[in-house]
């Protein structure tokens, strides 16, 4: 069996390996109850996390849909952004992966002599890694478009006003 | 580190009475004057607590609002989650002591999938913490009410008709009270939860473990005086007349198991007052429960309320801007030529 | 920003789970980001002369830099502050003695939900001040210390203070929770009036406030521009609806004052709601007048002091008696009434003029018998009555392009308990409505992450983090049933929703519930209409 078809035939567990590894760059404590919960809705991130890794997985194996990629990637990227983590921080969920894989398959790939095939399947998680590397920057975007649009909004009407003064300053040097 | 150093706070006292009362032979002290005092700490401590908190006043009604406000004659009123009058308030304050209402209240929301494998939400309730706590506080009640019988003679004919529906069961000799396996399952399970639950145990203090191990203690004590040393309960309850009668003769053929219990009841009554156990007394007090939702209806007084802080005046807003509001058109109090 | 790590700490960080830390223990992080900036001097000082007692040690300050330029005596004054609220408030001293930490809160927080940080779990952050309590004031806690969870203060937990007591919306949702309705929302209010005394503050609070108190509003802006501001929105009315409104400002003898907040006439998209009152008080002929004076209804007195909120509040009285108004009509705000509900005659009552009375709905005769004593009506109540007795001429297809769902504001849910009258209102104005799901919705409805004072830009990403619950079920419903609308009765949930949307459930649009009835009203003797309050053409228009 190549390693894309035992990815395959052991993805789940492998999606929950690698959401486990992902909350392990999050506080002890915090790990401890995101784990036990998967609510959607009392437990967002630990869901998002999950939810995540188990729609990754066949992406990468099947490697022909980047759009689905960038979805799924988005959901749990959209969060890093926004939690107290550097940059690297926040996007090294994608490296883990990584890890997992050496883990669980070199031993017995170079035992084979297959490791080739795990470095051919680690250019995807780089590309992976691009890829999210673009998400977090528009997250980030996102956030700095945020605040000024809330300021702009906040003020909207005193803009207009301060506009019909100028208006106003305006006609009366005409005269 | 903190359940560990409670546990042995514990089995400190268990020690204490064992070699107090029974190497050292001070059995009076264990039986008459350690209990009585404790007691006496216990009420007055209580008491002191209560008025300690009843003399600061409530200032605000902060009512936590948990449905529908009385509103529109045509919209019905939540009256028990939102109460608006004194009748509904107590009924909210019912269900609140007695059934534990606002824990019940605990649900979560989980992502469930139907046959064709869609995901639906769905609604589970989370009311492990809820069942433990009525288990362990109605188990602590019956046992505690099961006991006066040991204080009174003739025994009144409601506890004497408690003690026989506890033990209904029948099995074992002595037959086993049904209020001992609530507790005992209570007290554990919530013990197992401060243990299991990582965000539980990361708030979790000595004051949260010792009371739970004292209470476990107490508990193991007695059903070990009951159920395997099977001690004379006719000397106990002369122990106990001597204290409720203050005749106090000196106790005879009594296990040491006795003391143990009895001690280890004498330091839960006095740190009773001085810890979180004081919810007791306090969840009636609680202002954003025993409060209705109505001052919008009728006034409310508090009592420190400084009439002396006023909003800053008309007048004086007037003053800062009279003449951009003259040149408005803004009707003005005094117009720009009066102020001047 | 977020510091730059190496990359073989990065590795330890993932690779290493770090050693439980008792919580007292963990470092403060005050990297920039995790604060809003400090209140600046000049609003400090003017709030100190208007309300003596309140505030202290205004100074220019950076909470990032090690020194805060605390007073020498800083300690004692807020041991003493400590000590004096445990005296004035039950609530105060009884949540500091009776919690179990049975942990039934520690996940109802949103900032906990979203962030993971244990210390905004309810319980913590209120162990953040019990901690201090048992230390300083019980004898066990001094002698037993950090065993019994005591400890005293210093200029960490100051910090540690200013870092998660303002990381707390006062929504009260773990308030709901709790077996002893212990309510977090108290304690932070406690834990901010001291943190005021010396000094230790936030700008996006004190400016507002010390606005509001010289100009009526949060913005400062004076009467004059106050006046030009509603005419825009009557010229752009007449643009909508062919029909000029008459709005009157600070005149007196009409039977109605209305407040609502400042928001709604200076923010995009309150202006909308706005305009949706002043069309449907035109529809119904409402004797009413606005005042530039009090135009605010909002009050973030309520996020700093109650001797401050108060001193706001008593504006609404004076005003309502100067003009000689019956009584008050209120608009969409969240907090605004929790304080007119909570506190509002408690506090100023004695303020109310013998001209005022319970106030009746003068189109259909409603006594409004729930207002009796403050005589001041929320305007979803008051447009609930108007629909059911069939008095607002309404023409749903104006908004049938919308699929919207409601959001509860904190305040309006568990300070008042004002679920259905919103909700019969939007019923009766769009005809697709979807709720989003039961555990995040009425008395449990999760915070839009920027309430008390906390919807300033700078710190975003707490915000955001904070929004997650929210935009979550958001998303659900949006993924669904095609939601595209959040309606809302809160000017801070217009302003902050929109990020919170934009970031978690991209494509809905934030309206106040009266835009809605805006677009649906048709007035006597306007125009057929062509576009929406927000001049987007309305549905079927759009080819023109």
């Amino acid at each position: 069996m190549g390693l894309i078809e035992e990815m395959a035939a052991r993805s789940e567990e492998l999606a929950q390996k690698w959401a486990d590894l992902i909350l392990g760059t999050y506080p002890v404590e915090t790990q401890a109850v995101w784990r036990n919960n998967r609510d959607q809705f009392s437990n967002p991130v630990g869901h998002s996390i999950l939810t995540a890794t188990s729609e990754l997985i066949p992406l990468l194996l099947s490697w022909n849909d980047a759009e689905a990629v960038a979805k799924a990637l988005d959901k749990l990227v959209k969060i890093r952004a926004v939690q107290d983590f550097s940059p690297s921080q926040a996007l090294s969920f994608v490296f883990v992966l990584k890890k997992l894989l050496r883990q669980e398959f070199v031993a017995q790939l170079s035992s084979k002599g297959e490791l080739e095939e795990l470095m051919r399947f680690e250019t995807r998680v780089d590309n992976l890694a691009v890829i999210a590397f673009d998400l977090y920057v528009a997250s980030r975007d996102q956030i700095a478009r945020m605040r000024v649009e809330e300021v702009k909004r906040a003020h909207t009407n005193i803009v207009r006003r301060a506009n019909l003064m100028k208006a106003d300053v305006a006609a009366h040097k005409a005269d | 580190m903190k359940a560990i150093f409670s546990l042995l706070m514990v089995l400190a006292l268990v020690v204490i009475a064992t070699v107090g009362a029974g190497a050292a032979k001070m059995q009076t002290i264990f039986a008459y004057c350690i209990p009585g005092t404790a007691f006496v700490i216990f009420l007055v401590g209580f008491v002191c607590k209560i008025i300690s908190w009843a003399k600061s006043p409530v200032p605000f009604r902060i009512p936590t609002t948990g449905g529908q406000q009385q509103s529109l004659d045509w919209i019905p009123q939540n009256k028990w989650d939102n109460p608006s009058t004194g009748p509904q308030t107590f009924m909210r304050m019912v269900l609140e002591v007695l059934t534990f209402r606002s824990l019940f209240r605990n649900t979560k929301v989980v992502l469930k999938h139907d046959d064709g494998k869609n995901p639906i939400v769905a609604y589970v309730s989370a009311k492990w913490l809820w069942l433990f706590a009525i288990l362990f506080h109605y188990g602590f009640l019956i046992v505690a009410v099961r006991h006066l019988r040991l204080f009174l003679q003739p025994v009144p004919a409601p506890l004497a008709f408690l003690d026989w529906s506890d033990s209904v069961l029948q099995i074992l000799t002595p037959a086993i009270y049904i209020s001992d396996l609530l507790l005992l399952t209570g007290l554990t399970m919530l013990l197992a939860r401060r243990f299991i639950d990582a965000k539980v145990r990361y708030i979790s203090l000595v004051n949260d473990y010792f009371p739970l191990f004292l209470i476990l203690a107490i508990a193991l004590s007695g059903v070990y005086m009951r159920y395997i040393v099977k001690v004379d309960v006719m000397s106990i309850k002369d122990v106990a007349m001597g204290l409720a009668t203050f005749n106090f003769k000196v106790p005879a053929g009594v296990d040491v198991s006795f003391f143990v219990h009895i001690f280890l009841v004498s330091t839960l009554l006095v740190y009773f007052p001085f810890s979180k156990l004081m919810h007791m007394g306090g969840v009636f007090l609680s202002p954003t429960r025993n409060m209705p939702n109505d001052t919008r209806m009728v006034h409310y007084e508090n009592v420190w309320n400084n009439p002396a802080i006023k909003p800053h005046s008309y007048e004086a807003y007037e003053d800062d801007f009279r003449e951009p509001m003259f040149e408005a058109g803004l009707p003005l109090d005094k117009s720009p030529e009066d102020a001047a | 920003m977020a510091k730059i790590i190496k990359p073989d700490e990065m590795l330890k960080s993932i690779n290493y789970a770090p050693p439980a830390t008792d919580w007292m223990d963990l470092p403060n992080d005050l990297s920039p980001g995790r604060w809003a900036y400090p209140a600046k001097l000049e609003k400090v000082e003017y709030l100190m002369h208007e309300v003596p007692g309140v505030f202290g040690n205004p100074r220019t300050w950076n909470p990032a830099d090690p020194d805060w330029q605390l007073p020498s005596n800083w300690k004692e004054i807020v041991v003493n502050g400590f000590r004096e609220r445990l005296d004035k408030y039950r609530s105060l001293k009884l949540f500091m003695d009776i919690c179990v930490r049975c942990g039934a809160c520690a996940d109802k927080c949103h900032y906990f939900i979203g962030s993971g940080d244990p210390k905004n779990m309810p319980v913590l952050r209120a162990e953040l001040m019990r901690s201090i309590y048992r230390g300083e004031f019980t004898l066990a806690g001094k002698i037993l210390g950090k065993l019994t969870g005591a400890r005293v203060m210093e200029e960490d937990v100051l910090k540690e203070w200013f870092l998660y007591f303002y990381q707390c919306t006062e929504c009260r949702r773990c308030s709901l929770f709790c077996p002893y309705g212990i309510d977090t929302a108290e304690v932070t209010m406690m834990a901010r009036e001291l943190l005021h005394l010396v000094g230790v503050n936030i700008n996006w609070i004190l400016e507002p406030v010390a606005n509001c108190t010289r100009t009526g509003n949060h913005l400062g802006i004076q009467p004059h521009a106050f006046k030009d501001i509603v005419e825009f929105m009557v010229d752009d009315i007449e643009t909508i609806t062919g029909k000029r409104l008459n709005v009157p400002l600070n005149e007196k003898g009409h039977e109605v004052l209305f407040i609502t907040p400042s928001g709604d006439v200076f923010a995009d998209p309150g202006i909308y709601t706005f305009m949706g009152y002043l069309i449907m008080f035109d529809a119904i002929g409402l004797d009413y007048t606005l005042s530039t004076y009090a135009s605010e209804g909002g009050n973030f007195g309520l996020f700093t002091h109650s001797d401050m909120m108060k001193a706001i509040n008593g504006k609404m009285y004076s005003e309502a008696n100067r003009l000689g108004a019956k009584w008050i009509l209120g608009g969409e705000c969240g907090h605004m009434w929790r304080v007119v509900n909570q506190y509002m005659d408690t506090m100023n009552g004695n303020l109310q003029g013998p001209q005022m009375q319970t106030p009746v709905n003068p189109i259909t005769g409603t006594v409004f018998k729930n207002a009796a004593q403050t005589k001041m009506v929320h305007i979803a109540e008051f447009t609930a009555d108007l629909i059911k007795h069939g008095k607002l001429n309404l023409d749903k297809s104006r908004n049938s392009d919308i699929i919207a769902t409601w959001h509860d504001s904190c305040n309006t849910a568990r300070a008042m308990g004002m679920f259905d009258e919103p909700r019969y209102v939007l019923n009766s104005v769009v005809d697709n409505f979807h709720e989003m799901p039961e555990s995040t919705i009425r008395e449990q409805t999760f915070c839009c992450a920027g309430g008390s004072g906390l919807n300033t830009d700078e710190i975003m990403e707490i915000r955001m983090r904070g929004g997650l619950p929210r935009g979550n079920a958001l998303k659900h419903v949006v993924d669904k049933h095609g939601v595209n609308t959040m309606a809302c009765v809160c000017a801070i949930d217009r302003a902050t929703l929109i990020p919170l949307a934009d970031y978690w459930a991209p494509g809905v649009k934030i309206t106040g519930l009266h835009e809605l009835v805006g677009n649906a009203i048709i007035l006597d003797g306007e125009e057929e209409r062509t576009m929406n309050l927000r001049q987007e053409p309305l549905p079927g228009m759009e080819e023109e």
